[in-house]
């Protein structure tokens, strides 16, 4: 009888036995509009730290510990950014990625304000986040630069500017306008738009007629971008166009036709033909079979940087990573070098880029 | 030899079941591992095949319906100008299929003129760089967009595009419409399924959140995959990719390799519980068995014990088995037969005791009466020895008597003719007296005398000196005769004297010896033993080989190396073959009532063996003689044996 008790023993546990067991894995939240009308940025900016993430594996993970993403589609919903977020702290998550939009920051805020974990975003822009010392980081200028830009070239070209944004986005929209006024010397007045565009497309060219403007100042993202420019075209008012970044979508170009001819973009991203750009767009196209996004490659560039940073890192504690985000000097980006300031801020170059023949062209 | 039960026996022996039954069971796991995993991987891809088709089926209905649309566009001769009459068309077409969303016609230009619904408001947008009116305006038959989010309606999007002269004619299909249509085939446990467009984004997803989030496919833009484990979202799946030739469209098929892992659980969980019930149905019948066998076995135990014992009159219990039944009446019927049996032994043992004890009393007699006849035989040869020796001892005087006659003989002539010599002197001397006294005194008889007397004085001396001679070698010859001690002899001048020493007899019977030598041979030996040797052969040929006839004897001699031989041959009757194989024995005689002992040549063979280390041989042939060969070491002392 015992002999026959060992052999079903040893049967059982051969039916039992399965080798289990996983590594520890680098787990990082990410959070960002993927779905619906605002969810182009949120889409390129996940398409490219997944890129990052994957070559990052790949090559053996980050000190032999692979990332994992944990992908969440936050529905540009301020309750559903914050439930995300707190969602990701209670389960441990120690570093958040994403929030493209500055309109995020202040639900995001809400949840990370003075709790231990590393936030950073690649797109996130809006400038009231400057200057402090906390545990967000960012890797793009703030957005008040943007309009700073804008409205010095408006200036050659400008004497009433329409300003139209999305009011979801208010924060952003906001920094945008004060740089854009304060240099600009023309006019401005200001259209939120409240519903969606094409329901009030039609209302902001009445605006438009009656309000004598020469120019329209977007902020708003790529789709709304080339709606409310064909809504233009279409009433046959030629009009300059200026946008933030947040409208630039180079897949995009071709919903605006020639209603977005000439329009001018801020654009992150100057010199494309450097060795480190051409390499990265090859691998994108490879993955994507698209050109990438100015936020996809912010976001690559961003992960990078995370990345290089965890390396060094003696935990994933929010101060060792917050320390050696600080300490890593100045790294080489996608497009441009950038280096974060005490307070976990950028500062990069922008550039202004015009659509000619459907193309982004950048301005020297 | 180490014991065992039969359980352990048994257990053994279902171990030899359960083990090859258990190797059994892990190889058909790990073959139908393999054969699952395979039979997964050609579903899976039967699945995908089976998509593409279905798909490349439901896209090429809308294709076929945007083209009735075109043809009953192009059939009304419509134009932009009225654009009424479209809307009617495009309301009874639109009512008749579900899958176009809104249509829109744009111009040569690019510029929208129509669009369906009315509500759009999209006519004087520009289409102009739009891929399907580059695509349309190269000469494109038909052209598939890829996904977009159509801001109007924030869906994701796809429209398909066909010339319309030279419009553009547009319908455009909102993919979650199409998510619910495919449900059935998209939808299953464990399965990702999904469709993708050129360029790797989702069309059609099981989950539907991939085409909102216009989710690329991780695979489909880098590599072909046929059924192997890849990632997605940190899971593990079996992938499954292929081609549509259909605008670059892709199907993927994703399988959870828990699906896997589930079917393989359960064919092991099926085989376990196979393979563990047959094993306790093997146990139980195992043990079951034995505890019958242990059982039944334990009561004839009992019975062999008792029978053991001398108790036959327990009976094995009744089993319900014949085949025990029918040992047990078989062990009744033994333990009577063996109860039979062992009285009748009893008494036979009881027969045989008395038996015994009688047989004893009659072996302490015999052994008795043996003891008895063996103390006489004792005697008898004690008696037999004795007279042996005293025979050997008579032999020996016998041919000391032969040697005394010879000598007497021999001495008998000188003595004789000395006595003579001296008769004739006292008669010559009592002359020369008488005619002293009578002074008749002559000189010359005086000189005859004295010359007579001279000659008579060397005639004496010389009869002396031969007597002397002859009592010299009878002394060594006799001194020999009764010493074993060996010394140096001149074996030729030895022969001689024995010979001399048997002339007289040997005459008597007309036997004539003949010596024959190449010279002197010096060896060391028991010289009384060769001559007692050489007495027993010459006398043996005198009196066997001629009887009364008369004859030579040849003694010759022979030098070896170490050896000498002595061969004594004679010309007379012969011995036949069979006796010649008998003359060492003792007592052989084929002269018993002559007075022949049967002992001479048993002596001399011993004689020979023993104490001269040497070898005796015989050759015989009726009729024509026999030689006896005598080989003798020239060392006795360094010869052990020959």
């Amino acid at each position: 009888m015992r002999q026959q008790a060992k052999f079903i023993a040893l049967l059982i546990f051969i039916l039992m036995f399965t080798a289990c067991g996983q590594n520890q894995n680098i787990r990082i939240g990410f959070v960002g509009t993927l779905s619906g009308p605002n969810s182009i940025v949120g889409i390129s900016m996940r398409d490219g730290i997944l890129l990052k993430v994957d070559e990052v594996n790949a090559a053996g993970g980050i000190n032999g510990q692979q990332i994992e993403l944990l992908i969440q589609d936050d529905l540009n919903d301020a309750d559903k950014i914050k439930s995300i977020n707190e969602t990701f702290i209670q389960d441990g998550i120690d570093i958040i990625f994403g929030h493209e939009l500055s309109s995020k920051a202040k639900p995001l805020f809400e949840v990370i304000k003075d709790r231990e974990l590393t936030v950073m975003s690649p797109t996130l822009s809006t400038y009231e986040l400057s200057g402090i010392d906390d545990n967000f980081f960012r890797t793009i200028p703030s957005n008040y630069d943007q309009g700073t830009e804008l409205g010095n070239l408006a200036n050659l070209e400008s004497k009433k500017t329409l300003f139209i944004y999305t009011n979801a986005n208010k924060k952003f929209a906001d920094g945008v306008n004060e740089g854009y006024a304060d240099s600009f010397s023309g006019s401005t007045e200001e259209y939120p738009v409240k519903t969606n565009i094409v329901d009030e497309a039609e209302a902001i060219v009445d605006i438009y007629k009656s309000g004598n403007f020469d120019s329209v100042m977007y902020v708003m993202n790529p789709d709304d971008v080339m709606y409310m420019s064909q809504m233009f075209f279409k009433h046959q008012i030629d009009t300059e166009i200026y946008s933030s970044n947040w409208g630039m979508a180079v897949n995009m170009l071709d919903k605006g036709g020639r209603a977005i001819e000439g329009a001018t973009f801020v654009s992150f991203m100057g010199n494309l033909d450097g060795p480190r750009y051409l390499s990265f767009r090859d691998a994108y196209y490879e993955k994507y079979q698209k050109e990438p996004e100015f936020a996809a490659v912010y976001a690559y560039e961003a992960a990078s940087f995370l990345f290089e940073a965890l390396k060094e890192s003696d935990s994933l504690g929010y101060l060792d990573i917050k320390s050696s985000l600080l300490n890593l000097g100045e790294q080489e980006g996608l497009v441009s070098p950038l280096k974060l300031d005490e307070f976990g801020d950028i500062k990069r170059k922008l550039f202004l880029a015009v659509v000619e023949d459907g193309k982004l062209v950048i301005l020297e | 030899m180490k014991k065992v039960s039969i359980g352990r026996t048994l257990n053994l022996f279902l171990t030899t079941i359960i083990v090859p039954l258990l190797i059994i069971s892990i190889f058909a796991m790990y073959y139908a591992t393999s054969f699952l995993s395979e039979l997964s991987k050609n579903n899976n891809l039967q699945i995908a095949e089976n998509l593409k088709v279905s798909v490349e089926n439901f896209f090429s209905e809308p294709e076929n319906d945007l083209r009735i649309l075109r043809d009953l566009l192009l059939l009304d001769e419509l134009n932009a100008s009225n654009m009424d009459e479209y809307t009617q068309v495009f309301e009874i077409y639109h009512k008749n299929q579900s899958k176009f969303h809104h249509y829109n016609i744009v111009d040569v230009n690019g510029i929208s003129i129509y669009n369906y619904p009315l509500e759009q408001n999209n006519v004087g947008f520009d289409y102009s760089n739009s891929e399907y009116y580059n695509a349309i305006q190269s000469g494109s038959e038909k052209f598939w967009s890829k996904t977009h989010m159509d801001t109007r309606f924030s869906q994701i999007s796809i429209d398909f595009a066909l010339p319309l002269q030279d419009h553009i004619l547009t319908g455009t299909i909102q993919l979650e419409s199409l998510s619910n249509v495919l449900n059935s085939i998209l939808e299953e446990d464990g399965v990702i399924v999904g469709i993708t467009d050129n360029t790797g984004v989702y069309i059609l997803h099981s989950n539907y959140t991939n085409v909102e989030q216009r989710i690329t496919d991780p695979y489909v833009n880098r590599r072909v995959l046929n059924y192997e484990e890849v990632q997605i979202n940190n899971d593990n799946y079996f992938g499954t990719n292929i081609r549509s030739n259909y605008q670059g469209w892709n199907i993927v098929l994703y399988e959870h390799v828990s699906k896997q892992r589930d079917k393989v659980l359960q064919f092991s969980i099926i085989l376990s519980v196979i393979i563990v019930a047959s094993t306790l149905v093997v146990i139980l019948l195992g043990n079951r068995l034995n505890s019958i066998l242990v059982e039944n076995l334990s009561s004839f135990v009992n019975r062999t014990k008792s029978i053991a014992d001398g108790d036959y009159s327990e009976s094995v219990d009744e089993s319900r088995y014949i085949e025990f039944n029918e040992i047990g009446s078989n062990f009744s019927l033994m333990a009577e037969k063996i109860q039979k049996r062992e009285s009748k032994i009893v008494a036979q043992n009881r027969e045989i005791e008395t038996m015994n004890r009688n047989l004893e009393l009659r072996v302490q007699e015999r052994t008795k009466e043996l003891q008895e006849s063996n103390e006489m035989l004792e005697q008898t040869l004690s008696n037999l020895n004795e007279t042996r020796e005293q025979l050997i001892e008579s032999e020996k005087l016998a041919s000391l008597g032969n040697l005394v006659a010879g000598l007497a003989h021999e001495i008998n002539t000188p003595l004789g003719i000395i006595l003579t010599v001296v008769t004739y002197m006292q008669e010559l001397t009592e002359k020369i007296k008488g005619n002293l006294s009578n002074n008749a005194l002559r000189k010359n008889d005086l000189l005859k005398y004295t010359q007579s007397m001279e000659e008579s004085e060397i005639l004496i001396f010389d009869n002396v000196t031969r007597t002397t001679d002859l009592i010299g070698s009878f002394k060594l010859i006799s001194s020999d005769q009764m010493s074993d001690e060996n010394r140096m002899i001149d074996l030729v001048d030895h022969i001689e004297n024995i010979v001399r020493g048997l002339e007289p007899s040997l005459k008597k019977k007309d036997i004539h010896i003949e010596l024959m030598h190449s010279g002197s041979f010096e060896i060391k030996t028991i010289p009384g033993s060769v001559y007692q040797v050489m007495v027993n052969l010459i006398m043996n040929a005198a009196l066997h080989a001629y009887e009364h006839m008369g004859g030579t004897i040849e003694i010759e001699l022979f030098e070896d190396e170490d050896t000498v031989d002595v061969v004594v041959r004679d010309y007379g009757k012969g011995i036949t073959e069979e006796n010649l194989k008998r003359i060492y024995e003792p007592f052989f005689t084929t002269k018993r009532g002559s007075g022949g002992t049967g002992l001479g040549l048993n002596i001399t063979y011993n004689a020979i063996k023993q104490s001269l280390k040497g070898n005796i041989t015989a050759q015989s042939e009726i009729g024509k003689g026999t030689a006896m060969r005598v080989t003798l070491p020239k060392n006795i002392e360094e010869k052990k044996e020959l």
